[in-house]
């Protein structure tokens, strides 16, 4: 009888591990720190995917924070229209989004319409996960000639579309008014800066570092000229940035096999950005974003995205232009957001010509202009909405200088591992380096991961 | 008898067989299988023999992450393994709020790497972290502990040691309470003092022990991953890259499955070289106290 409740026991426990066990995922709970805390919110709201109903769309995005609520309300919007479809937006975790996204194609479960930076499509595209539009039902909807620039040119994969671009998120050359009045670059606040080459650029750097607030004992309470990242990607987007403006190619070839970078452009970039640092101009391992928030630095460069954040933190006496031509032209880096079809065969043809009709509403509702990006369709260009904008008028005209990087089916190259550590390296030794030597770094690094 | 005693055996055994074959055996076999092909996880798979290994091989990066775990393992374990017999003996007095003390040396042990890695960034981290706060107030600057090599290195072994020594702690420790108490007694009687009563006795009789725990910090600490890449990304500029993370990035950054396969055989293969010197170098593993 002892022996019979034994084993009863063990029968009983054995289910309830099995049971517990597939609750719990280890590994997606080690794997990120940051962002962690907004993924357990996501995690609890969500519901489970195979409630997915027939008139659900459901749609992923890597658009959290301040961006998650506004794309929200948007879809709270499109929801009341009454199209006979609801659409739900899940917000996955930045780090984990191309994974996860891969990962729910190979298990059947994918979403009906996702996001994509458009510099990664040649990879999704490559590795089976996203649909060619000519495929999917619907993409007709979608009025092909109203983007800005044929930038829907850029999303496609050896000449097929396989996105519909959202938005451009580029470089802006950002200002905190109040220094400059100080350091005498700027004579009030509303007038609006100008920089017409780089030396000018270095000139007002200079005219920071000179200010009097930098003579306490630590450093940590100066006022510094330039908020620039000494590691992570932004030092190689602004010396792509540099590179561009030194008349740079593009980095890869069409089909990403062979890398085509101007050594000589990667030099002069690398000079450019060398100066920055070894002028005193950077602050070291600096939090760039935060020190400009705090106002402890005078200019930055950055992407479109924190333009209200920015605004925001400085309560006003925040300025900003267009990516300066500081050297031959003005061209700038930027990337988009862009709307992919994940494959998923069980998703009807109905259905997907509801997700092209949600994709065309978006793209054409000016509301995530809010953000501070530029929209990729003429309509949101030239509407009421978008000009009446805050200080849209000051740089909305860069849209045509932004230039994209080149795609690459092995490695995002906006985050090749390999080059952002020869970025360090090259920070690292930024004193006595040559700018050959670190082109030559970028160039084994770009080679290693394309 | 015995084949009934057997079957009750294999049915207690049954759960943890049937789970360690799904979770381990399989995916071990697995891994081998694929490591000689060109994997895509949605286009289908193509054969290319040795190919893979060629490549792990004759790549440098996986040289310099090999180089940077075995810096790891030396940095880490003998700290590891030294403050774990150490805070074993204090724990090991009879004082008083011993109790206290043996579950704040162990109770970091319990936490998950995340939360470990979260708790250091704050601590150490880099503007507005708490030590540079402290040491903010004293006048000095920003101390970047993750962001040049020997401070981010000192960071990981730091963070390591504060996690995980517990584990190494309680070992020592039920060794210590094996060591029957009229051995202290009988040197007691002869006159000999702490120090010498751990020279000569406690440390003689835990050789085993020692032996035990290095081999099994070294093995795990070749296994490092989680916490290095939480708190520095493998950086700066590389120098704090594992291999294990050599591994990830190579299976989950760029989806190279045959390629990251081949390299956790190859990582396989270094730890069961590792796991059969420990198996010949502890072959009597009992401890004589008599």
């Amino acid at each position: 009888m002892k022996k019979m409740v034994a084993i009863l026991l063990t029968l009983g426990m054995t289910l309830s591990l099995l049971a517990c066990g597939s609750q719990n995922s280890p590994s997606e709970s080690e794997v990120s720190v940051e962002n962690e805390a907004a993924s357990q919110d996501v995690s609890e709201e969500q519901p489970v995917l195979a409630e997915n109903g027939d008139n659900e769309i459901v749609f992923w995005s890597m658009l959290g924070g301040g961006d998650g609520e506004l794309i929200d309300s948007m879809i709270e919007e499109y929801n009341a229209l009454g199209t006979g479809y609801t659409v739900r937006h899940y917000v996955q975790d930045w780090g984990e989004y191309y994974n996860k996204l891969t990962f729910s194609v190979l298990s059947g479960e994918a979403p009906d319409v996702g996001i994509s930076h458009v510099t990664r499509l040649v990879q999704l595209a490559d590795q089976g996960v996203i649909k060619p539009l000519d495929e999917v039902a619907g993409s007709e909807i979608i009025s092909w000639d109203d983007f800005i620039n044929d930038v829907d040119e850029k999303a496609k994969v050896n000449g097929t579309a396989y996105a519909v671009p959202f938005d451009f998120h580029g470089f802006l050359l950002y200002y905190n008014t109040d220094l400059l009045v100080q350091a005498g670059i700027l004579d009030s606040a509303e007038e609006e800066l100008h920089i017409g080459s780089f030396e000018e650029f270095l000139s007002c750097l200079q005219k920071v570092k000179e200010l009097e607030v930098n003579t306490n004992d630590s450093k940590d309470d100066d006022v510094y000229p330039l908020a620039l990242q000494t590691d992570g990607d932004v030092p190689y987007k602004v010396w792509y940035t540099f590179y561009l403006q030194n008349g740079g190619t593009p980095l890869l070839s069409e089909d990403s096999s062979q890398l085509t970078m101007d050594d000589a452009a990667a030099q002069k970039g690398i000079e450019a950005l060398l100066t920055l640092y070894n002028e005193g101009y950077a602050g070291v391992f600096n939090n760039q974003w935060e020190d400009f928030k705090a106002g402890k630095a005078a200019f930055i460069i950055n992407l479109t995205s924190d333009l209200y954040v920015f605004d925001n933190a400085l309560e006003g006496n925040m300025g900003v232009m267009p990516m300066p031509a500081f050297f031959d032209n003005s061209k700038s880096f930027t990337d988009s957001h862009s709307f992919i079809i994940p494959v998923k065969e069980s998703r009807s043809a109905e259905k997907e010509k509801a997700v092209m009709d949600f994709v065309n509403w978006m793209i054409n509702s000016g509301k995530w202009m809010e953000t501070g990006h530029f929209p990729t369709t003429n309509t949101v260009f030239e509407s009421e909405e978008y000009n009446a904008l805050p200080y849209v008028q000051n740089y909305k005209d860069a849209v045509n200088d932004l230039t994209y990087m080149s795609g690459s089916k092995n490695t995002w190259l906006l985050s090749p591992p390999k080059t952002l550590q020869n970025f360090e390296l090259i920070y690292a030794d930024r004193e006595s380096i040559t700018a050959e030597d670190a082109a030559a770094l970028i160039r084994e690094g770009l080679e290693t991961d394309k | 008898m015995l084949n009934r005693m057997k079957w009750k055996n294999v049915i207690f055994l049954l759960p943890f067989i049937a789970l360690y074959f799904l979770f381990t055996i399989y995916p071990f076999v697995r891994g081998i299988y694929m490591s000689f092909f060109d994997w895509s996880i949605l286009k289908g798979h193509i054969y290319t023999g040795v190919e893979n290994y060629q490549r792990v091989l004759t790549d440098p990066e996986f040289y310099i992450a090999l180089r940077n775990t075995v810096k790891f393992v030396i940095y880490s374990t003998i700290p590891l393994v030294v403050l774990g017999f150490v805070f074993a003996l204090i724990v090991n007095r009879k004082m008083p709020l011993v109790g206290i003390l043996r579950t704040i040396f162990f109770i970091p042990n319990v936490l998950s790497v995340s939360v470990v890695a979260i708790i250091w960034s704050g601590v150490l981290g880099g503007y507005g972290s708490l030590v540079n706060s402290i040491i903010k107030l004293f006048g000095q600057d920003t101390i970047y502990w993750f962001k040049v090599e020997s401070l981010a290195w000192f960071s990981i072994v730091v963070i390591t040691v504060w996690w995980t020594v517990g584990f190494n702690m309680l070992i020592f420790l039920s060794a210590l309470q094996n060591i029957p108490s009229h051995v202290y007694e009988a040197a007691a009687l002869d006159g000999a003092g702490t120090v010498k009563t751990v020279l000569y006795i406690t440390f003689p009789q835990l050789k085993g022990t020692f032996k035990v725990v290095t081999f099994l910090q070294i093995i795990s600490s070749f296994k490092v991953f989680a916490q290095i890449y939480l708190v520095t990304k493998g950086g700066p500029a590389g120098s704090t890259m594992p291999v294990m993370q050599y591994l990830y990035e190579r299976g989950m950054g760029s989806y190279q499955f045959g390629f990251a396969s081949a390299i956790s055989v190859i990582i396989f293969l270094i730890l069961l070289v590792l796991s059969l010197i420990d198996h010949f170098v502890n072959k009597n593993k009992g401890e004589n106290y008599e």
